[in-house]
């Protein structure tokens, strides 16, 4: 489905980044993997994976990273802006510090990419983006004041990308999980995953590979009549 | 009338200038928390703590401290003006998003201060919106720092629930300075989207909403509410 094409995807050295980046190789995409690791990515060793290793809030890496890739390939067909950090904290005890770095990293990073391969999406008249939210950018979280606040200027940015640039034929989706099978929510005692749990229709958390194929079908043209969309992915949470 | 403690975030337009305006002259007390350099001006007579986006204790203090001394005589009730950050250039210009992360930080700084106030003593806290789906001028509106500040509200909500602290969004409608410029701003609008009319409201009938709304509500919480057509489309 994605045979000749070119998919760039931040934070690909593990759980739901590491998945999609597996699934578009599947798929017969040529993937390029942002990650800050150095170390090659176990399961993802394949001729048409390349891994770039840098922060996404290093605007110089990832200037670098686009002209690399444009230079091989003159293209971006899909952006998947997935990395991203967490510092969670309840109101009254976060620091300005946990406040600033995680809305500079989840927002700042995905902004910087987004303003870098818009131009390149724009000269060819076609391009996906999709940007990884979560519910805590949907409805508010306790203890995730900062990330809340970060996935929901990206709401807000995946809605102004797709009304300014849907004439150019360039889409713009967000996904939203909730409690994803992954080691970010190991350290999420059950005290507080059960209750989320108990008020979702499928009672279980989901998996890497759900999300990517919501991620594959936001990608093809299967979604070609839909942009500006915050698509949930959270198990019939409170439905 | 009860006197009241309105802390007032980021004023910066002519609605802000009125309702301002409005609350003095009904007796009240305003604080300004980050005003725009020219309402900072036109209320220099007002109490006024402005933040930057790097740590600043002494500040945080200060406030926290007013707030205690005022919350003894009177409720708090905070109003978050709409967001003035010029996101037009947010896709193309890094400094776009850099001003929204600045501005979301001094926010955040601010409402620290009060955290342990709205714990103790409660209080309402509404942030004004522009509706970014509904703007029939197609002006530009702050959709980053709106959806940023509308997650940020719901989280504050359920983190103070049960405690008195209220925490909800408005997203407004087209408003005019008063009643007569209002209806004539409305004939000027041209059909509506998607069929509805659209609402023009006056500055007098928004500051009287919203001011009663703070003082009275304790019921609606990590609401983000439509003056809007009634479409599913809110903010």
């Amino acid at each position: 489905m994605f045979s000749q094409q070119i998919v760039l995807i931040t934070g690909v050295s593990r759980g739901i980044g590491k998945g999609l980046a597996h699934s578009f190789l599947q798929e017969g995409a040529q993937v390029y993997g942002i990650c800050r690791s150095t170390d090659p990515i176990d399961g993802l060793e394949n001729d048409r994976f390349t891994q770039l290793s840098g922060s996404v809030t290093d605007q110089a890496f990832i200037t670098s990273a686009i002209t690399e890739i444009i230079a091989r390939h003159q293209k971006i067909d899909v952006l998947i802006n997935n990395a991203g950090v967490a510092q969670d904290a309840l109101f009254q005890t976060m620091s300005f510090a946990q406040f600033d770095h995680v809305l500079s990293t989840n927002f700042l990073g995905t902004l910087h990419l987004t303003q870098a391969v818009l131009p390149h999406m724009q000269k060819a008249q076609k391009g996906k983006i999709i940007n990884m939210v979560s519910q805590s950018g949907v409805s508010g979280r306790e203890g995730q004041a900062n990330y809340a606040c970060s996935k929901g200027a990206i709401i807000g940015l995946t809605r102004t990308v797709a009304r300014q640039y849907g004439k150019d034929g360039i889409y713009c989706n967000a996904l939203s999980p909730t409690f994803i099978s992954t080691d970010m929510i190991d350290h999420i005692p059950q005290s507080i995953i059960e209750p989320v749990l108990s008020h979702t229709a499928l009672g279980r958390v989901g998996s890497v590979q759900e999300i990517s194929d919501a991620t594959l079908y936001l990608a093809s043209t299967a979604s070609n009549y839909q942009t500006g969309a915050v698509v949930r992915l959270d198990g019939g949470l409170a439905v | 009338m009860t006197s009241r403690t309105y802390l007032y975030f980021h004023a910066n337009n002519e609605f802000d200038a009125h309702a301002i305006e409005t609350l003095i002259a009904q007796q009240h007390l305003v604080v300004l928390i980050n005003p725009a350099d020219n309402l900072s001006v036109q209320f220099t007579q007002l109490p006024q703590f402005k933040f930057n986006d790097t740590v600043q204790v002494e500040l945080s203090n200060a406030l926290s401290d007013f707030i205690d001394q005022r919350a003894e005589q009177s409720p708090l009730h905070v109003i978050h003006a709409v967001n003035n950050i010029d996101e037009r250039a947010v896709t193309t210009d890094t400094a776009a998003g850099f001003a929204i992360t600045r501005h979301l930080n001094q926010g955040f700084q601010a409402m620290k201060a009060l955290a342990d106030g709205f714990r103790v003593y409660g209080g309402n806290l509404v942030f004004l919106m522009q509706s970014d789906t509904l703007n029939y001028q197609h002006s530009a509106t702050s959709s980053v720092c709106n959806h940023a500040q509308n997650a940020f509200m719901m989280t504050l909500a359920r983190e103070y629930q049960g405690t008195g602290f209220t925490a909800n969004s408005f997203v407004l409608p087209m408003m005019a300075a008063d009643t007569k410029q209002a209806k004539k701003r409305k004939r000027e609008l041209k059909g509506g989207v998607l069929g509805a009319r659209p609402l023009v409201s006056s500055y007098q009938e928004i500051t009287r909403y919203i001011t009663d709304f703070v003082t009275t509500n304790s019921l609606l919480n990590g609401q983000c509410i439509a003056f809007t057509p009634c479409l599913e489309m809110k903010l």
